[in-house]
């Protein structure tokens, strides 16, 4: 088990309220002071330079057109971080009072897009320990990746039959090789992710790892996207080895199982040709 | 795109197949398999409803499958049980299933407890090298070893519970301190965590790797609902994402709920083809219409009104927490519909309230309640059946009713139907039924009334039969049968009951067998009826004879009135009688007067007597308490004089016991005695090897420190004089230790008493042998042989350039197959036979690829050349004309010419053939290896023994006898590159890729080896190696240098102390040990 021990340093803009809601934003403002978060105010714009804005709802309605309080400072807040949810840039709606059925509240709820978080948690603590979990998550590192073709990747196991065939098919396509050494520790996942999406196609070679070779392409599969990814995936050996009925089924992953080895570059670029002219 | 695979489980667990759409656990995943790395185990904890078997099936085991847990071997055998009824027969059964042995043999070796579970997986094909597999054993719901009444009952937990615990931890246990790739992990509800000390060291085992699986964060909880749908090629809107996140309740089943929810709305979106939005959670009576806006309302409006009215009400009260309770509700309404639709049921004689029956019936079969809280309860579909207790519903009627909730739509039940599977639709009656997740009976709110109905009837059926009990007691007195009250009640419940030997067995928890179970069930039916019965005869009986008692109170007034009036009539007549008497009284009162005065003095006189008669009573008594009190004292002397009789033979029997006493302690105390010289004895042998011992660390330590590097290079040389010194006051001698050896070396390396020749050539040397008479023959990449000359003084001259055997182009292997006679292949293919004392070559014609290896026959007249494409020829020695040939069609390492006939050709798959040629036959006598490449044979002659060399440093000999295998072992660090052999010293050298060479001798194989450290070979790649007839090790490194050395330690050692050098002074040996040198310390 392990503890989250991340920073807090990012900066919060704490909209304007409606009337009756000023001793819950200065209690939300305390909590998130407490915290460690930066509050940053109003005073240089509707929503000045800062990584997320939390609008708070009250009883009174100054979100819907020709509400009485409409062309509020605290509305204007709220339309101009809407306009602004994009990217990085986040909005968290907060309603303490969990008054949900009121009309202007569900409209607000129908309408959130991506980047707009709603919550209706009663206590501060709670809604501030939310947002912490949802600015903090972590994107992974850029590793160095280029484009390439192919992205063939095998087990140290079977370096000298893979050896052949790349030396096969970077006559004739731009690929990029990786030996995996799954005693050495190294975390290839992150890496193998970024490479797959620079590639026309990813390869998942195996001549005697076939035990291996299977359920590491569908790990590769789910950690790239799955259906959604561009890159389609292709698991191709010897079929002495393995079966790979686990992978029917699997929308973007295809087999490619052949006795003579020396087939699977003529396969591979056949593949990638007919999948690219669709 | 096809969305045919729906990426949400719904209420049951993740698949392993499904571990492509298990998201939000990513971190956990990672945190676990590092458990395992470490610890070999994990305890995984958590509440219900968290995950926890989904988390090891649809995340741990496919993350370490796919390599991403460091072990041993590239496959994985997982065997996976749940400890049910008995957990070591469910134990047994995936080991069966597992590891390829037969049920009976695994349950009974598994009984032996301890080791039996490890043996029996190093005793399988999936510990052998070339099929090996790591095994995890994975025990999930190890709850039910607590939970259920067969394994666990007043605290004590069944001989199978504890056997299967010792089996588990012995396991891990084994498997660390063999670092055997064997792992467990547990799964455990946490609210069972404080019972594990009822089994010894399963509280230090858990504590010692526990896992307790975190609440999911919001972030993660967007990840659980939006990243299955994006693997899936689907998409979820962020408003409906919100909404869930939002109205998602913490603590119990709110991934379950949310798992189920999610289920359905994939479903009701088309199968993802619609992206999932608040419609669809409407329509599973999710969210309130009114949350959608005017679109969605009018599309739920109009779809609403089309649901049959009975429908309609499990949208009353829409929510989150609303759809599983909605869900279940419409199966129940529609159940029967469903059956009778069914064309695969041809009997169908139920009515709708039968189909409702059922279903009640089955659930309150299928749930219990266990300290105040509802839970699972497995039952057959037979016990179902006998519990609704109606011959004209079958077990095939029960089946087909209760499949709606088992199907692969809706998994409410378990085992789950599939579609075209008919043995899965069709059910047997000893198959056991199961809710599928606990979540739905806290959900469903008709089920959680049908608990709560059940439990009410299970405590009247507790009053009822304590009160059986005690009848049953008491010989079946009538006393204490039902009074009309109580039997009032308990008709009321008997009749909405309904209660049988089944829904009697149902509540038996006992360790009974079941068939034992069935007939004490019946048994007690049978009672309860009797009481039953005997109370309503008992109660009819009572008022039977209140009736009869109140006619005869009425038949006797009658009588009474009907006399009255006669007696009224006899008395006036009795009147004038009594008058008439009265006076004949008076006149006898007068007599009666008389009489009395006479009786009076009558009486006087008999009181005189009796005052005499007691003054006589009273002397007779004191008479008699004297003798008493006599007859006391008598009994008193006796007692005494007994209790005298007693303590004599006491003390005799303690005169006896204290002489035996002393007899004994007189032997022990020789023992001691003689113990005591036994102990001096062994102190003297441990002082002397204490002494020894202290002078091996000192030999040892100064074989560390004479290999640093010093100033004074001298310092080498004397700490190593001085560390063989201590060897030889250890008394051991310093024989061959590893450290000592290494050490002399550097020494003498250090001051150049021991160095690398340069060997005269322009090209660099592909191969040599040492000729009889000690001198080297090389040939290097030009073609050029020559014979060479080590003189006295260390150096190397060149004796002879024999010759200039290839043209121009280069030489790409050369192999000596004596020290006369080498063949080598050019770069361009063509290979050549060279006669080094003559001077001339033949060219071999049909080789296919380069000469890769060759071997003398033993009689020196042929030998077997190998090529690395595949072909081997046997030729003659003297013109290299093929005798017989043979292509095997794989890469080829090396060959070795066993004797007349057979030649042993090692493949570069690790294969190793026996080729008979004389009799055309190929024999394989070792199997490819799957993932290590095979490099060298080397014979260890006398013995009879074929070395085998391996990519990862690994040995394997083979005795020629039998071609069986024999000693295996690791012969480096790294892969093992070339191998040569001393017949001499029966040293066998085997250099590897980390540039060392390591020393086997073969005479001991228990012996541990001398290594000739990288410093000696300046960190430099060995090319080839050979000994010469006194047991010299000659090497040739890239640098085209020839070093030797001697493998006898002693040749050193001898050398090193006939040197004269100053012996270490106080301050030196002040740095060395930090102290001062005491030969007494």
């Amino acid at each position: 088990m392990s503890i989250n021990l991340y920073s807090r340093k990012f900066n919060v803009f704490l909209a304007d309220v409606s009337s009756g809601m000023e001793d819950m934003r200065r209690e939300l403002s305390d909590v998130l002071e407490s915290a460690g978060i930066t509050i940053k105010s109003a005073a240089d714009g509707l929503c000045p330079d800062s990584d997320c804005s939390v609008h708070i709802l009250g009883k009174t309605d100054i979100y819907t057109p020709g509400a009485e309080g409409f062309g509020s400072k605290a509305g204007l807040q709220f339309r101009a971080a809407k306009d602004k949810c994009s990217g990085n840039f986040k909005m968290f709606v907060w309603n303490p009072a969990g008054n949900s059925l009121a009309k202007y509240i569900k409209n607000i709820r129908r309408d959130i897009v991506e980047n707009i978080i709603y919550s209706d948690r009663p206590s501060p603590v709670i809604f501030v320990e939310d947002l912490i979990n949802v600015m903090n998550v972590r994107h992974a590192d850029v590793i160095r990746h280029e484009p390439s073709d192919v992205f063939f990747i095998y087990n140290e196991l079977d370096s000298d039959t893979a050896a052949d065939i790349y030396n096969m098919l970077r006559d004739f396509l731009k690929v990029k090789r990786l030996a995996l050494n799954m005693s050495s520790g190294t975390d290839y996942g992150t890496y193998i992710s970024q490479q797959l999406s620079d590639s026309k196609i990813g390869v998942v070679y195996y001549n005697y790892a076939g035990d291996w070779a299977v359920p590491f392409a569908r790990q590769i599969w789910k950690d790239s996207g799955g259906s959604s990814s561009k890159s389609p995936l292709v698991v191709a050996g010897n079929s002495q080895h393995a079966t790979s009925d686990e992978l029917v089924g699997l929308k973007g992953i295809m087999e490619c199982v052949v006795d003579g080895q020396m087939r699977i570059p003529l396969d591979i670029k056949v593949f990638l040709d007919k999948y690219y002219q669709k | 795109m096809s969305n045919a695979v729906c990426p949400y489980p719904g209420l049951r667990p993740f698949t392993e197949e499904e571990s492509i759409f298990f998201k939000g656990r990513d971190l956990h995943i990672r945190q676990i398999v590092k458990l395992l790395e470490q610890n070999k185990m994990a305890f995984i904890t958590g509440a219900s409803g968290d995950g926890k078997s989904s988390i090891v099936y649809a995340g741990v085991v496919p993350y370490i499958r796919a390599g991403f847990l460091k072990s041993e071997f590239n496959g994985w055998t997982v065997l996976d049980f749940k400890p049910e009824r008995n957990p070591l027969a469910s134990l047994a059964e995936s080991v069966s299933a597992g590891l390829g042995v037969s049920y009976e043999d695994a349950y009974a070796k598994l009984k032996n407890g301890f080791s039996a579970l490890v043996r029996l997986y190093t005793d399988s094909e999936f510990y052998k090298e070339t099929k090996g597999k790591n095994l995890l054993i994975i025990a999930d719901q190890f709850e039910e070893v607590f939970t259920m009444g067969e394994n666990f009952q007043g605290g004590i937990p069944s001989i199978e519970a504890y056997i299967c615990v010792n089996l588990l931890l012995e396991t891990v246990r084994i498997s660390m301190m063999e670092n055997l790739p064997v792992y467990v992990i547990f799964t455990m509800r946490s609210d069972y965590i404080s019972q594990c000390t009822v089994f010894r060291d399963l509280p230090e085992f858990a504590a010692y790797s526990q896992f307790f699986v975190p609440q999911l964060k919001r972030t993660e909880i967007r990840e659980v609902i939006e990243q299955p749908a994006v693997l899936a090629g689907g998409k979820v809107s962020s408003r409906l994402a919100e909404v869930l996140v939002n109205n998602l309740n913490s603590g119990f089943d709110c991934l379950p709920v949310l798992q189920h929810a999610l289920n359905l709305l994939w479903k009701t979106a088309d199968n993802g083809k619609e992206t999932l939005d608040l419609i669809h959670l409407a329509k599973i009576a999710g969210i309130d219409r009114d949350m959608l806006d005017d679109d969605g309302r009018r599309e739920f409006d109009r779809w609403y009104s089309r649901l049959p009215d009975c429908q309609k009400k499990y949208y009353e009260n829409p929510g989150l927490d609303n759809v599983l309770n909605a869900h279940a509700g419409l199966l129940y309404e529609s159940a029967y519909d469903s059956f009778m639709k069914n064309p695969l049921w041809t009997e169908k004689n139920i009515t709708p309230e039968d189909s409702k029956l059922i279903i009640e019936t089955a659930f309150k079969c299928l749930t219990k309640t266990d300290n105040n809280r509802l839970v699972r309860n497995r039952c057959t579909l037979y016990e179902i059946k006998g519990v609704i207790n109606r011959p004209d519903i079958t077990e095939a009627a029960v089946c087909g009713v209760l499949n709606i909730f088992r199907t692969g739509e809706n998994t409410l039940l378990c085992p789950f139907a599939e579609e075209g599977r008919l043995e899965t639709l069709y059910l047997s009656g000893d198959t056991v039924l199961d809710v599928t997740h606990e979540a739905l009976i806290r959900n469903w709110k008709l089920l959680s009334e049908w608990a709560a109905e059940e439990y009410a009837n299970q405590k009247e059926y507790a009053d009822f039969n304590s009160m059986v009990q005690r009848w049953a007691d008491n010989s079946r007195n009538p006393e204490f049968l039902l009074s009309a009250g109580n039997y009032a009640m308990f008709s009321r419940w008997y009749e909405r009951c309904r209660p049988n030997k089944y829904w009697i067995l149902k509540n038996d928890s006992s360790l009974r067998s079941d068939s034992e179970k069935l007939r004490a069930a019946a048994g007690r039916m049978e009672l309860c009826d009797k009481f039953m019965e005997s109370s309503r005869e008992a109660i009819a009986a009572q008022e039977k004879s209140h009736r009869t008692k109140v006619a005869a109170v009425i038949i006797g007034l009658l009588v009474f009135i009907a006399g009255l009036s006669l007696f009224s009539w006899w008395a006036v007549r009795e009147k004038e009688n009594a008058d008439r008497q009265a006076q004949i009284a008076r006149q006898e009162q007068n007599n009666a007067e008389q009489l009395r005065v006479l009786a009076e003095i009558q009486q006087r006189k008999a009181e005189d007597a009796q005052h005499r008669a007691e003054a006589a009573n009273q002397t007779a008594e004191q008479q008699r308490d004297s003798a008493r009190m006599m007859y006391r004292r008598a009994i008193a002397a006796k007692i005494e004089s007994d209790r005298a009789r007693r303590q004599a033979e006491d003390a005799q029997l303690r005169a006896e016991y204290e002489r035996k006493n002393a007899d004994k302690n007189y032997n022990l105390a020789e023992k001691e005695r003689q113990n005591a010289i036994r102990q001096a004895e062994l102190t003297d042998k441990a002082n002397d090897k204490a002494e020894q011992l202290y002078y091996l660390a000192l030999c040892n330590t100064l074989a560390m420190k004479a290999k640093n590097k010093y100033e004074d290079k001298t310092l080498n040389l004397r700490l190593a004089k001085t560390a063989c010194e201590m060897g030889r006051n250890s008394g051991a001698g310093s024989g061959k230790n590893a450290d000592l050896y290494d050490a002399m070396l550097y020494a003498l390396e250090q001051n150049s008493i021991v160095k690398p020749l340069d060997i005269p050539s322009e090209t660099a040397v592909k191969s040599f042998a040492v000729t009889p008479s000690g001198e080297i023959v090389t040939v290097d990449a030009s073609g050029t042989v020559c014979r060479h000359h080590i003189l006295s003084d260390g150096s190397l001259v060149t004796v002879e350039t024999i010759g200039v055997f290839a043209d121009r182009t280069p030489v790409e292997t050369a192999v000596f197959i004596t020290p006369n006679v080498m063949a080598y292949s050019l770069k361009d293919r063509r290979s050549y036979l060279v006669e080094v004392a003559a001077g001339h070559q033949t060219e071999i014609s049909g080789t296919d690829g380069y000469i890769q290896a060759a071997s003398p026959s033993p009689d020196g007249k042929t030998f077997a050349l190998a090529c690395f494409y595949g072909k081997v020829a046997v030729m003659t020695m003297d013109s290299g004309s093929p005798v017989v040939e043979h292509d095997f069609k794989k890469a080829i390492t090396d060959v070795y010419y066993h004797s007349d006939g057979e030649v042993y050709v090692l493949c570069h798959d690790g294969t190793l053939l026996k080729w008979d040629y004389k009799e055309h036959s190929v024999k394989n006598i070792l199997k490819p290896t799957g993932r290590k490449i095979a490099f060298k044979t080397a014979a260890v002659s006398e013995k009879n023994l074929l070395a085998v060399c391996y990519s990862d440093g690994g040995m394997q000999f083979l005795s020629l006898n039998d071609d069986t295998p024999s000693v295996s072992m690791t012969g480096g660090h790294t892969k093992i590159e070339d191998m040569v052999y001393d017949p001499v010293s029966g040293i066998l050298a085997l250099s590897s890729a980390d540039n060392r060479i390591t020393l086997i001798n073969t005479n001991d194989f228990d012996e541990n080896p001398l290594v000739i450290e990288e410093h000696s070979l300046d960190n430099r790649d060995v090319l080839c190696m050979g000994f010469n007839k006194s047991g010299i090790l000659f090497v040739i490194t890239d640098d085209n240098k020839l070093r030797f050395w001697d493998t006898d330690p002693s040749a050193y050692e001898d050398a090193v102390m006939s040197m004269r050098l100053a012996p270490l002074s106080d301050a030196e040996w002040k740095l060395i040990l930090g102290k001062e040198f005491s030969t007494k310390n």
